[in-house]
């Protein structure tokens, strides 16, 4: 019996090779047309599954890669804005006393406390594209939005002067940007300390007008809205003076250029701030 | 049955490897032979007619990427399965050590046939550089032991375990 199936071992052992040669040399001999390109398409359905499988445990590797990576990078800026953080309680315990210290000689001066910026927050909602002066906002008279209410925005962390209301309807406000030729706002310099015009023109940036000669103005200098700005908060930035600016004497004034802080053609978000000159009973509400 | 489906199981495996294998290395000019070494494990696993059948069909499944020569891989994993079949008898192929020596000079012996095959059907020989003759060769060497191991183990593997002894049923 073993001896049988000795020899039929060694029959198989010559034939299969035999058998799986000729099939494989079939075909190769075939032309690739027809009955080749038949049994190509069904192999397509038994192998592809695998080959998009394989492909997508690659891609899902590279993904994970990937993941890992940024995972490592938010670990490292976390230990960064964890560090930033301590150090700004630091700072911020150390303006408290600073603070503390000013209310203090504020009352020792009798001088009026100032009110921090608050407002409502709005979103563009509308450009007109006749008149690149003016936006529309999506809060109105129902939201407590006022005429001549000053607006502000945060562009790249700095908070600027974007412009006041000129329009309330019940559910939108349209704003006159600070870059319009019709937009005018007392300003003050903040290195040579002098007042001055700060006034939008036809070319969308702003000028600094009726500053009284003297001190050369310096490029960059911060121009900030005056304190006897009768509709605006003073100490919002309004914008810098321009690199080599074209001072040019008129009378006895100097006419400056000023780059805006805010752009207000890109900004998207303002914040309304409560109108100044708003009868005491409004502004009691 | 259920040794057929093991056996079209680990099939189907071989080839996921074999691709994420090519599509990891090929950027380096290496190809290694995942799916011979597969077949060379389950040529010592399975009868000769079972271990013959997993060759043609992983042939078949390299020769279903090539534009021409259909039919090329097949009949080179038939001529080494062959060679494989005459040493096996003489030699241990459960040892790590024989499997990597063997496994290397069969992928070197598979890369030259594929080459003739090509050489006498195509007038050219298919040569896929020396960096995959040697280091892919000696990839698919240091590969085998793993896949042996793991396959065997799986198929040692309580309700499979009949698959691992069953060398003369498939």
């Amino acid at each position: 019996m073993k001896q049988k199936i000795s020899a039929l071992e060694r029959g198989y052992s010559i034939n299969l090779p035999v058998f799986f040669a000729v099939l494989s040399l079939i075909l190769m001999l075939l032309p690739l047309q027809g009955i080749v390109v038949s049994a190509r398409a069904v192999l397509t359905y038994i192998f592809i599954p695998q080959i998009r499988t394989s492909h997508s445990i690659m891609q899902y590797t590279k993904d994970a890669l990937a993941s890992t990576k940024d995972l490592l990078d938010t670990a490292d800026k976390n230990l960064k804005l964890q560090a930033d953080i301590s150090r700004l309680l630091i700072e911020n315990a150390q303006n408290q006393a600073l603070l503390e210290e000013n209310k203090r000689l504020n009352e020792a001066l009798q001088l009026p406390a100032k009110e921090k910026w608050r407002g409502l927050w709005a979103k563009v909602a509308y450009r007109e594209p006749s008149r690149r002066g003016t936006i529309i906002v999506d809060k109105g008279s129902q939201d407590g939005v006022s005429l001549r209410a000053p607006v502000i925005a945060i562009q790249d962390g700095q908070v600027g002067l974007v412009g006041k209301v000129i329009e309330v309807s019940l559910t939108t406000s349209k704003i006159l940007l600070s870059s319009d030729e019709d937009f005018a706002v007392a300003a003050f310099l903040s290195q040579s300390k002098k007042e001055g015009l700060a006034i939008g023109n036809t070319k969308g940036t702003m000028l600094v007008k009726y500053i009284t000669l003297g001190q050369e103005l310096t490029e960059g200098e911060k121009v900030y809205t005056s304190v006897s700005s009768a509709i605006f908060p003073d100490g919002v930035l309004i914008g810098y003076i321009g690199a080599a600016n074209t001072q040019t004497k008129e009378d006895s004034f100097i006419t400056a250029n000023l780059i805006p802080a805010v752009d207000s053609s890109s900004v998207r978000e303002v914040l309304i701030m409560p109108a100044l000159n708003l009868p005491l009973e409004e502004k009691k509400k | 049955m259920i040794k057929f489906l093991n056996v079209c199981f680990i099939f189907v495996i071989a080839t996921i490897l074999h691709w994420l294998a090519i599509e990891f290395l090929c950027q380096y000019g290496i190809i290694p032979g995942v799916m011979f070494a597969f077949t060379l494990v389950m040529a010592s696993k399975l009868s000769e007619f079972g271990g013959y059948l997993f060759g043609f069909f992983s042939g078949l499944f390299l020769d279903f990427f090539g534009n021409t020569l259909f039919g090329a891989s097949s009949l080179a994993f038939t001529c080494v399965l062959f060679i494989f079949y005459i040493i096996d008898d003489k030699i241990d192929f459960r040892d790590s050590t024989p499997q990597m020596v063997i496994t290397t000079f069969l992928n070197m012996l598979l890369l030259v046939f594929y080459g003739l095959i090509g050489r006498v059907f195509t007038g050219e020989f298919v040569w896929q550089g020396f960096i995959n003759f040697l280091l892919g060769s000696a990839l698919t060497g240091l590969l085998l032991p793993l896949i042996y191991f793991v396959i065997n183990k799986y198929l040692s593997w309580g309700p499979l375990k009949d698959t691992n002894e069953a060398k003369r049923f498939f």
